[in-house]
């Protein structure tokens, strides 16, 4: 295995495009009237998750996630950690997966088998996940360019078809500054920020403690104004009122473009930029996996992509019977269940424990 | 042992790739037939009679032209919802319906004064019914009826109704944006009702309904537009005539093209010596502030125009001519306005106007306790106008053309 380092820019880029990805469509929930605020207000707690990753990386020579959790529990129980970090990576990739299965189905192919679909899409993660983190990263850069330009195209032909109008996002904040708060901590922080976890694991090929504060750091910045700019622009074509209704915001916002009767429905580029997200972020986080059960087994890692890949493509299609399980599920069971001890109090405890064992000075 | 392992794989991807191409909902283009346009009615039978009208393709195109044939088919059907009667449509049809063209849906008015959101879902829920359908409401006739007029060109009906209103919309303003886009925008939305175009007949549509009345200059029938369906929540309770609709969009500035003609010397908007001015870029602002218990609506309109007729003596190379006509084209306008207002308090007692909506968005915390009463405020609201039109140039003439004499 090469340890070389990815360079800065790419480590950005697939940060961005991994943070991106998913939460382009399913971003913040409509729950509060001023959603684009969420994305923004949630930014700041966000960094907090920053500072307690980097101390953990710090702490321990940047070695990555997976010896750190050895190292603080010891070997039994830091391999069942292990073991429980891939399967958490897994179920999300799974999510995710079956995030945009839903998106392709209600909208592209509405007749095509669900496995059909999932299967194809799964041995394309495995096949990218063979390429190793720098081939990922390089294409993540690839994918960002590919995400920029339709959101900008979406956006300029909107403004176009004079479907934009700012006064839908008023009144604003008509219920208050709590509401936005509240969603904001019990949803944006786990999902897109607190995902960033996942590159713990890589952290031995990508900037360490000090890169990692910065570039995440800068790819937090920018997740937050592309995500807070897409919501605005689904504000202000569909209104605060209409956006609750729709299942894919951004999608119905997409569907009122019509530039004289020619330019019209335009649906397929959030489905591009959807299919393409998703597949960058599944496959960062079936690297992990990968590299977790590796870890555990002792096995090359590159021998668990396939299987792995198809466990997660089937657990897409079993993990959930219809669209309200899976988002409320998303948006409350796994959040509380899941993201929260995973993302916050797992760290939490392993840099305690760390620290407590050892001490300043105390080498490993 | 190597090579058959990448056979394997070749063949796996192939049947891969040829499962996945999406044919799974393919139809050959001579088993579909589109749908382009929806005729909705109270059933006899059951709850709704869905009227489609599906296009003979052949008869439709413009350069060929057809064997004489009509161009489009209508079949009817019923049910207990849309939904049912569209997928029973092929009891008497044999291709497979595509919704993706649909162009005009039209509501019955008995349909409509019952309540227009209970059977909405199904067109705004499905992926193929565009969001710029046009939703009209049929006044005075069963809204089958206006599939059945047939007209010279040789279009379909929905066709012809789709591109008239729009091109209405655009030159006169006389009829509300109404796409299905907009009932969802209209029925969410704080303190602003429902307006819908209206269309209606004037003619006969029983003898519309052949092919051989398209053969006269005089079509037997045509459809035309009639203002603005206006709803209380989602029930249909009255007409506006074209005119006062044009006012109302201009108030809530949907407005941007339209003519005005300004009545002569004498007060009767017939008497002689009248003026026509052209806008092009017409827009309003509106403010609204509370007196007591007492909406105040203030309206600013501004327009940018010339002026296309004038049959009286008023010279347009002085300063003064234009100062003339813009006076008595902004007298007319607020007069016109004005008048729309207390017409609409009157009649409906509903803010068409979107007064509400304004307050509701700028003023959101003052707005709070008067959401429920709203409509009764406006009712007792006072307006006022003030517009400020701008006439740019005369045209090609100076001047009605009028012998000056050279007597003394």
């Amino acid at each position: 295995m090469t340890l070389s380092k990815v360079n800065t820019v790419d480590t950005f880029t697939l940060q961005l495009v991994f943070l991106l990805s998913t939460s382009i469509i399913f971003g913040t929930p409509s729950v509060v009237p001023d959603s684009w605020l969420v994305g923004i207000v949630a930014f700041f707690p966000a960094c907090l998750l920053i500072v307690i990753y980097s101390t953990m990386l710090a702490l321990q020579e940047d070695r990555g996630l997976y010896p750190m959790l050895e190292k603080a529990w010891g070997k039994v129980i830091g391999k069942g950690f292990v073991l429980i970090y891939s399967t958490y990576f897994l179920y999300i990739a799974a999510r995710n997966i079956r995030d945009m299965i839903e998106l392709i189905m209600s909208t592209l192919l509405r007749m095509t088998p669900v496995p059909l679909l999932t299967t194809m899409f799964v041995l394309l993660i495995a096949y990218t996940v063979l390429g190793g983190l720098h081939a990922i990263a390089r294409f993540a850069s690839l994918i960002l360019w590919l995400i920029l330009f339709m959101l900008l195209t979406l956006a300029i032909l909107l403004m176009f078809s004079s479907s934009i109008i700012l006064e839908q996002m008023l009144p604003f904040l008509s219920k208050g500054m709590w509401p936005v708060v509240k969603s904001a901590f019990s949803f944006s922080i786990w999902f897109p920020y607190g995902e960033i976890i996942v590159f713990l694991v890589f952290q031995p090929q990508l900037g360490g403690a000090k890169g990692f504060r910065k570039i995440t750091l800068y790819a937090f910045l920018s997740t937050c104004i592309i995500l807070s700019l897409t919501d605005l622009i689904q504000i202000w074509t569909l209104g605060l009122e209409d956006k609750k209704y729709s299942v894919f915001a951004l999608l119905d916002a997409a569907r009122l473009i019509n530039i004289a009767n020619i330019i019209t429905r335009m649906d397929a580029i959030i489905a591009l930029i959807i299919i393409f997200g998703t597949l960058l972020k599944c496959t960062v986080f079936l690297l992990a996996c990968t590299e977790g059960v590796a870890r555990v087994f002792n096995r090359e890692a590159k021998d668990f992509a396939f299987p792995l890949a198809v466990v997660a493509g089937a657990f897409s299609i079993l993990v959930t019977r219809n669209s309200a399980e899976h988002v409320t599920e998303g948006l409350k069971y796994v959040i509380y269940t899941l993201h929260i001890p995973l993302q916050l109090l797992v760290p939490l405890l392993t840099l305690l424990l760390i620290r407590i064992r050892y001490r300043k000075g105390a080498t490993t | 042992m190597n090579s058959l392992r990448s056979l394997y794989i070749l063949m796996l991807c192939l049947s891969l790739m040829f499962m996945g191409t999406g044919c799974w909902d393919q139809v050959e283009l001579n088993r579909a037939s589109l749908i382009t346009g929806m005729a909705l009615e109270p059933g006899q039978n059951m709850k709704y009679r869905v009227t489609f009208e599906t296009v003979n393709a052949l008869e439709t195109d413009p350069n060929k032209g057809g064997k004489g044939g009509t161009p489009t088919a209508l079949y009817t059907k019923e049910g207990n919802s849309i939904a049912e009667a569209t997928s029973r449509l092929n009891e008497s049809l044999e291709r497979m319906p595509l919704l993706a063209h649909i162009r005009v849906i039209i509501i019955d008015e008995k349909l409509a004064r019952e309540g227009i959101n209970q059977f909405m879902d199904v067109l705004q829920r499905n992926r193929y019914v565009r969001e710029d359908v046009l939703v009209l409401v049929a006044k005075g006739y069963p809204a089958s009826d206006f599939l059945k007029t047939v007209y010279a060109r040789g279009q379909y009906a929905s066709y012809k109704i789709q591109t008239q209103v729009e091109t209405y919309r655009q030159v006169f303003g006389g009829i509300p944006r109404s796409h299905l886009y907009d009932i969802a925008q209209a029925l969410l939305t704080e303190g602003r009702v429902l307006m819908l175009g209206a269309i209606t007949i004037s003619g006969d549509v029983e003898k519309s309904e052949s092919l051989d009345a398209i053969k006269t200059v005089y079509p037997a029938a045509v459809v035309r537009t009639a203002g603005a369906a206006v709803f209380r929540g989602d029930k249909l309770i009255g007409y506006l005539s074209n005119e006062q609709t044009r006012m109302v969009m201009l108030a809530s500035d949907y407005v941007s093209n339209t003519l005005f003609s300004l009545p002569g010397p004498g007060g009767k908007p017939t008497s002689p010596g009248a003026i026509g001015v052209q806008f092009y870029h017409m827009h309003s602002h509106m403010h609204v502030s509370m007196d007591g218990d007492k909406p105040i609506f203030k309206l600013h309109v501004e327009g940018d125009g010339k002026i296309t007729s004038i049959d009286r003596n008023i010279k347009l190379t002085k300063i003064q001519g234009f100062n003339t006509v813009e006076q008595l084209t902004s007298d007319y306008v607020n007069e016109k306005m004005q008048e729309t207002f207390t017409y609409v308090q009157k009649e409906f007692g509903v803010d068409v106007f979107g007064f509400g909506e304004h307050y509701y968005r700028y003023h959101f915390r003052k707005y709070k306790p008067l959401a429920k009463e709203w409509n009764t405020l406006f009712s007792r609201a006072d307006l006022d106008v003030k517009s400020d039109f701008t006439l740019r140039r005369p045209d090609l003439k100076t001047q009605k053309i009028e012998k000056e004499g050279i007597g003394p």
